[in-house]
């Protein structure tokens, strides 16, 4: 195990986040401390920074080492962005931090910082085709990936805290003050020849998450995570133009602004709706994943290629922190695998469902490190406010609705999340749960002596048929019993028998 | 007048009432200022309270009936005794009734009489009093030999050791009587490979506490609980034990049984039959593992740990702090599960206890509140365990699916909340878990959590720097004197970001005294 603090010196924040790592690519954070110095706001028209905001970051950056030492971490990496990059006077500022709190910075050039965001984002999200979104206090970078590789990148020098000086922001932003903002940022935007409009922008950064916060609350969103969350380009303009119709001291009392960041989030908001309406996009999502992530991810995996698939880290990451039998979950996982593929057209969507059926069956246990009695809904739980990288908010609700339904059929625990789920989905959530029940019927003992199942679905019936090391009359009159429950899921009639030998003779059995 | 006339208030009378799954029992007492009972009286009457609810999931209407006309029985015995402290509760038949709010009701609008229902872990709070009453030597006698506890829950088996008077470790291993049954249920037809098959599973369940056990050098073996007190009596036994002996006899004669004759030849209920086979298989193992030739069942009553609780509270007994100490003992034991820097918890908790001290006289806070502060400090960091973002809410939900010796789900709703202020977060009137306290339960929540966030402020560097605290009271202030020999800078600012919401809550700036 391995502790790394990552310090970024924004032009907004300082920020500092400690993880820990651990071999395979698991690695969690432990820490996270931010301080609003505002290193960007400055008086000169040079940009030099400021004596006050230099001593005051130094003053923040010796704290921070002192928690580095505090949590016993073993590297630190410092980097700098836009407010230190532009500034004259940079190298006085590096100059102080290096004799004062003896700690090396480095600059980051927009393209790294743009490459950072990029890097943070295919280890935390399931896409291959986006436009990345980075607002910072001094900087906006933007990213074009295509099948999960950097097409272009580009790092613009307005901000939320530049945008915010610039313009007066601070009374009700009337239709001037829109037009010229609009045609400033558009200066930056039109230069920028590849931008597209039919994908996904991925938002990075404290004015995304807080327009994020702001979004759920209006809608009264049940499910409180940020990472991935889904929001229209409408919501962005209705939240921008109920802020800028406010004075400064009203925006305050909007539910979920933050009071750090309430006089410059307009002048995030300015950037984001004018590049949303310029380049057509409609699908936000929000990252809280961005440049610091990224530079854990890349100290992780030493410039390696990255990883292919980020959902199956996570969930192995999580097998071994809940201490979950990990045999077992292979075993149903294997099971549901083969019951699911055999009547998938039973099933009222066309999109794959493995991978939340693959999260539902390796954690439907994970409950039990809470408590035995009710562990199948303290595994819904825990599966949604876990750290799973890969799947939609609505996939992690359906897995965690299938993991909950793994000792029977109870909807109730779905309740508060029913609003983001429609008939069809509950229907299939009921589906899974009861193929999650047979295939956990199928290693009740946790002692795999079921070592093959083939399945399929022929007239109207569903048939099972199990090769054991052992008399399995048991498990199978037990799955029996949900033959009802089976009937009026999939409207056919199911079949589980025990098979002697290792081989069917009908071909149609897979 | 005699010489020994006795003092003003060095006795009272009390009396506890148990609402429970066969029988409506009350006791009453005299307890003393030195810790003493003596029991005046004991009144019970049979009740089908929990045949009702384990078939219909309710209290029959005649039930009800009957329980109000009991209770009003126990009513006037309270007034003849004059009793002045007493305390009614209801367990887990009650628990799992629909109606039980009704009932609840009848009985208060027709005898006065407020009924709490109590959780498991309160149960266990007052079962463990009465045991530590029963058996004050409890490994007392000699420093080399210690005393096993252990309670056979639905969920898992619960094991503690008591050694020199205070309890040294409580081990939970997940093998509880209906978590086997409900795994094995495949094999229940077939008894003998049944019995076999459970017997090896649960052995390697135990095999890595053998060695513990086997170290402890166990004295005394003393089991609680309902499944082991079923188990007992179906020996009718004259004793307060068990022979190693009678318990194989036992398992080797049930072990070729169908559920169907078990029940018809020992007069219990479906699910009752289903946990026995477990529990006899786990209580014969555990046996045969300690070399111990006899089980205590000392039949604890409930009424009993209820009416020394009245005591203690009463005449603020010092037992009573040691209970708190074995209560403090279990809830590091959930911090170590969920993998908490012990020198860290246990830093901010001797810095909120001191804080919580030389602050008495501007929260007003009691004793008891003491303890939810000291349990809020030690789990604080348990959030972590599943995720870093937002992990002082996790914490809280962690901590309400806990069992707490003697915390009911209310208290431990409190201490979650104080829990999840605990940093930067502070209460707010969207967040529902807050909205749903009373006024003066918010108020307990926003007093203790600003301290547990001063506290945990002056161990942000989870070294341990400050040794003592000395607070000074000055003109609208709190100067807060830290005795150190370490740079404490960090500490300092974190300290400074913590204040205003102290200060919001107490009307007193904190201030770090240069």
């Amino acid at each position: 195990m391995q502790r790394l603090g990552i310090i970024d010196i924004g032009s907004n924040s300082i920020r500092l986040i400690i993880f820990e790592i651990f071999i395979d690519a698991v690695f969690r954070q432990i820490h996270e401390s931010k301080e609003m110095v505002r290193l960007g706001q400055t008086k000169d028209a040079m940009q030099n920074l400021s004596m006050e905001k230099m001593i005051y970051a130094i003053e923040t950056l010796k704290v921070y080492l002192q928690l580095c030492k505090a949590f016993e971490v073993d590297e630190i990496i410092c980097t700098a962005t836009e407010a230190v990059r532009r500034a004259p006077n940079k190298a006085e500022f590096l100059n102080m931090v290096n004799t004062q709190a003896g700690l090396k910075i480095r600059i980051l050039t927009g393209i790294e910082e743009a490459y950072y965001d990029y890097y943070a984002v295919i280890h935390t999200m399931n896409l291959q085709n986006c436009l990345i979104m980075d607002i910072g206090g001094s900087s906006t970078e933007l990213v074009l990936m295509e099948n999960k590789k950097i097409i272009n990148s580009i790092s613009l020098p307005i901000g939320a805290l530049s945008i915010t000086e610039m313009f007066n922001l601070n009374n009700v932003i009337g239709a001037y003050e829109m037009e010229e903002m609009g045609k400033f940022i558009m200066y930056y935007l039109l230069r920028i020849d590849w931008l597209k409009s039919n994908l996904p922008l991925v938002g990075i950064g404290g004015s995304f998450r807080n327009l994020s916060k702001i979004d759920r609350k209006l809608k009264k969103y049940p499910y409180d995570n940020i990472h991935n969350y889904q929001m229209s380009n409408d919501s962005a303009n209705i939240i921008f133009d109920l802020l800028r119709n406010k004075t400064l001291k009203q925006r305050a009392s909007v539910k979920g602004l933050s009071q750090d960041r309430v006089d410059i989030f307009c002048g995030a908001l300015a950037i984001l709706v004018t590049l949303l309406e310029y380049t057509k996009i409609e699908e936000i999502r929000i990252s809280r994943a961005g440049l610091r992530e990224g530079l854990a991810y890349e100290n992780i995996f030493n410039g390696n290629k990255p990883v292919d698939n980020i959902l199956d880290i996570s969930l192995h990451n999580l097998i071994h922190v809940y201490k979950i039998d990990r045999k077992h979950a292979e075993h149903v996982w294997n099971s549901v695998y083969k019951l699911y593929h055999q009547l998938e057209e039973m099933f009222s969507i066309n999109e794959n469902m493995d991978n939340i059926l693959k999260t539902a069956a390796l954690l439907h246990d994970c409950g039990i490190c809470i408590n035995y009695e009710n562990h199948h809904k303290h595994s819904f739980y825990i599966i949604l406010n876990s750290p799973i990288y890969g799947l939609s908010h609505k996939e992690l609700i359906i897995a965690a609705s299938v993991a909950a339904l793994h000792r029977k059929e109870d909807l109730k625990i779905l309740a508060s999340y029913q609003t983001l789920l429609n008939i069809d989905e509950i229907q299939n959530i009921r589906k899974l749960g009861l193929l999650l029940r047979i295939a956990e019927g199928l290693d009740k003992r946790h002692d795999q002596t079921i070592y093959k199942i083939e399945c399929c679905a022929d007239n109207n019936i569903f048939s099972i048929r199990v090769f054991s090391k052992m008399d399995a009359v048991n498990k199978v009159n037990d799955i029996k019993n949900m033959q009802k429950c089976f009937k009026e899921n999939f409207n056919i009639n199911l079949q589980i028998e025990q098979v002697n030998g290792s081989h069917s003779i009908e071909k149609k059995f897979i | 007048m005699g010489a020994i006339a006795l003092k003003k208030n060095s006795f009272d009378i009390a009396a506890a009432i148990d609402v429970g799954t066969n029988h409506l029992k009350m006791s009453i007492a005299q307890m003393n200022a030195d810790g003493s009972i003596l029991i005046l009286d004991e009144v019970s009457k049979p009740t089908s309270i929990g045949s009702d609810v384990f078939t219909y999931g309710r209290i029959n209407t005649q039930a009800i009936k009957d329980t109000v006309q009991t209770i009003k029985g126990f009513k006037r015995l309270l007034i003849e005794y004059q009793v002045k402290h007493y305390k009614a509760i209801a367990t887990s038949a009650f628990r799992e009734a629909e109606n039980q709010e009704y009932v609840l009701e009848r009985v208060r609008i027709n005898t006065d009489i407020t009924i709490e229902v109590i959780n498991s872990a309160q149960e266990r709070y007052y079962m463990y009093k009465a045991l530590r009453y029963e058996y004050p030597n409890l490994g007392l006698d000699d420093a080399d030999e210690s005393v096993l506890v252990a309670n056979i829950a639905s969920g898992g088996l619960e094991f503690s050791i008591y050694r020199q008077g205070s309890l040294t470790m409580t081990e939970y291993i997940n093998i509880g009587a209906l978590r086997l049954h409900e795994s094995l249920s495949d094999l229940q037809n077939k008894t003998i490979e049944f019995s076999r098959v459970m017997e090896e599973f649960i052995y390697s369940k135990l095999s890595p506490v053998k060695s513990i056990i086997s170290k402890a050098n166990i004295k005394y073996f003393v089991g609680l609980g309902t499944e082991l007190n079923a188990i007992f009596t179906l020996f009718n036994n004259k004793n307060n034990y068990i022979r190693k002996a009678d318990v194989t006899k036992l398992y080797e004669k049930i072990r070729l049984m169908k559920s169907e004759e078990i029940s018809t030849i020992y007069h219990l209920s479906e699910k009752q039959v289903e946990t026995l086979l477990p529990s006899v298989i786990i209580l014969n193992l555990f046996l045969k593992m300690t070399h111990i030739e006899k089980i205590y069942i000392p039949m604890l009553e409930l009424h009993r740990g209820m009416i020394l609780d009245i005591a203690d509270w009463r005449f603020d007994l010092l037992r009573q702090r040691n209970f708190d100490e074995d209560i403090i003992s279990s809830v590091w034991y959930i911090g170590k599960k969920y993998g908490i820097d012990r020198h860290h918890s246990s830093n901010v908790a001797k810095l909120a206890l001191l804080i919580f001290d030389k602050t008495a006289k501007i929260h007003k806070l009691n004793r008891k509140y003491r303890l939810y502060l000291q349990i809020a400090a030690i789990l604080h960091p348990i959030g972590y365990y599943v995720n870093f973002n937002n992990y002082n809410i996790i914490a809280s939900w962690l901590i309400q699916k806990q069992n707490i010796m003697g915390f009911s789900n209310k208290e431990l709703e409190i201490i979650a909340s104080i829990v999840r202020y605990h940093e930067t977060e502070v209460p707010q009137v969207y967040h529902s878990s807050y909205q749903n306290l009373t006024h003066e339960e918010k108020v307990i929540v926003s007093k203790l959590s600003a301290i547990l966030k001063l506290a945990n402020s002056l161990d942000s560097s989870h070294e341990g720097k400050i040794k003592n605290i000395e607070i000074i009271h000055k003109k609208g202030e709190l100067y807060f004197d830290l005795n150190t020999n370490y740079n404490t800078v960090l500490e300092e600012w974190m300290f400074a970001q913590r204040a205003d919401f102290f200060e919001e809550v107490m009307g007193l700036r904190p201030m770090i005294k240069k």
